[in-house]
């Protein structure tokens, strides 16, 4: 299957009722797929649904995904980072402490702009430092797929800013799919190939962001989205 | 070590209500000795050495104790959080004993465990196990669900889970539990020994107080209470504020 992940006519929900009606999509390798909704459409249902966290249910539909997808995750809570251990150490979490895994996430770090931070606990960083160690975190685990669940959600406008451009760089470089949820509909064009908006009673549109189309294109499909979540 | 310095002053403060009281005389000298003779009365008691072994005695009965409760604590935490019987079974353990003061078990305890250090240490470890079961269970029950969530997202191991997560995640709880526990091993051991006389070959500081009540050396008794406050503020303010320091406020989550 050269899809990492498929679903036909899904339904999700809690205790029986359906959130995500009818869900058809599909990922493909490398993709950065964003998710926009209003909020408690199911965007984070469906992102925790295909993390395997246990907190909803599959009402309906079929979802496949490739076997043995190495998936990770980075949630949008700044406590997702422990606090009791240094920003290296939080990266390395559930590793052993190898020579190549010291490498490997000094590298990232680096990436990331987090060299200077090896050392620190978490409590002296800022919330973007914070969502950029749980992006390391996430990236040691050389992920197939990663799902980001608002990552930049609790950050003022130029730290997004930042941490966008940044994560759409790392995206580049490691060979791996992105689904990433939002409730930023800049965000989302910013960052996505494609964009899935979900809207009320299973009703849900994909639309293709043109990364060479100009300022105006983006701009339209800006105008697009807003009206759709309005109807 | 601010907060020692200030206790310490607190203790000065006192120390000076109390010479000011034996002065005015209003109760007789025998059964309120003066400050100058319990120093007196203290350097030579630990002049002479065994004071300095009984006091020794004591720690170590204490230490056993503590860490034998701790141990048996993180067990029924584990069996606690649980669900089903043997959760239950944990809870209205913790309940039923909870409450009970060690010295009201005592008779029974003699009856199970014999007289001697053994006896002790068994209340001991059940004045110290009950606070420390409930205070870590608490800081476990604290735990933000993200890290059951990061647990499952990266497949963490269960070693993992207990050793890098829970235990530093309750940690806060734990240490306050370790305060209360510290202090009830304490009054454990010196009931017990009141009630035993000497255990080993000197016996504790139970055992100290209880023999200087019996020749009505009033100063020498004060200065084994004395010991006691010092040894408790001493490991208040000093080794639990060392620890803490290394620990939860370095990594901002002191509370």
């Amino acid at each position: 299957m050269s899809v990492l992940l498929n679903t036909e006519n899904l339904s999700l929900g809690y205790q029986g009722e359906a959130l995500i009606e009818g869900l058809d999509m599909t990922l493909e390798p490398q993709e950065f797929l964003t998710v926009v909704g209003l909020t408690g459409i199911g965007k984070s249902t469906l992102l925790r649904f295909m993390a395997g966290l246990q907190d909803q249910e599959q009402i309906g539909g079929q979802f496949t995904e490739k076997t043995g997808l190495r998936k990770a995750m980075v949630f949008q809570d700044y406590e997702q980072i422990f606090p009791w251990k240094t920003v290296l150490d939080n990266v390395l979490v559930g590793l052993e402490k190898s020579t190549v895994h010291l490498t490997e996430s000094k590298e990232i770090l680096m990436e990331l702009g987090l060299s200077d931070k090896e050392n620190a606990y978490p409590h002296t960083l800022s919330g973007g430092q914070k969502q950029r160690v749980a992006i390391a975190r996430a990236l040691m685990r050389k992920p197939e797929l990663l799902l980001m669940d608002e990552p930049f959600g609790n950050l003022d406008y130029q730290t997004r800013r930042r941490n966008q451009k940044l994560l759409r760089k790392v995206f580049e470089k490691h060979a791996m799919s992105i689904l990433l949820v939002t409730h930023d509909l800049e965000e989302a064009i910013e960052l996505g190939d494609r964009v899935l908006l979900l809207k009320q009673a299973g009703e849900h549109r994909f639309y293709d962001v043109d990364d060479n189309a100009g300022r105006e294109a983006r701009t339209r499909l800006l105008e697009e989205l807003i009206f759709e979540l309005d109807t | 070590m601010k907060r020692f310095v200030r206790h310490m002053a607190v203790g000065l403060v006192l120390i000076g209500l109390w010479q000011v009281i034996y002065l005015s005389g209003v109760y007789p000298a025998v059964s309120f000795p003066s400050v100058t003779q319990v120093v007196r009365s203290l350097v030579i008691e630990l002049g002479e050495g065994v004071l300095g072994w009984q006091l020794l005695n004591t720690l170590r009965t204490i230490l056993s104790g503590l860490l034998i409760g701790l141990l048996l604590a993180v067990l029924l935490v584990l069996l606690w959080r649980r669900k089903g019987f043997l959760a239950d079974l944990v809870q209205t353990l913790v309940s039923v004993a909870h409450p009970l003061p060690g010295v009201a078990l005592l008779p029974l305890l003699i009856l199970w465990f014999g007289v001697g250090e053994r006896v002790i240490i068994v209340m001991i470890v059940h004045s110290v196990v009950w606070p420390l079961a409930i205070n870590l269970k608490a800081g476990m029950d604290a735990m933000p669900d993200i890290y059951n969530q990061i647990a499952h997202v990266f497949s963490l191991s269960w070693k993992t889970r207990m050793l890098e997560i829970a235990l530093p995640s309750s940690l806060p709880y734990l240490l306050s539990g370790l305060k209360t526990a510290w202090a009830r091993a304490w009054r454990a051991m010196i009931a017990g020994e009141m009630i035993f006389g000497v255990i080993g070959e000197h016996g504790g500081l139970g055992t100290y107080l209880f023999q200087k009540r019996v020749f009505m050396d009033t100063p020498a008794l004060l200065a084994g209470l004395l010991i006691i406050t010092v040894m408790g503020i001493l490991v208040e303010d000093i080794f639990f504020v060392w620890v803490e320091k290394r620990t939860i406020r370095k990594w901002g989550m002191s509370r």
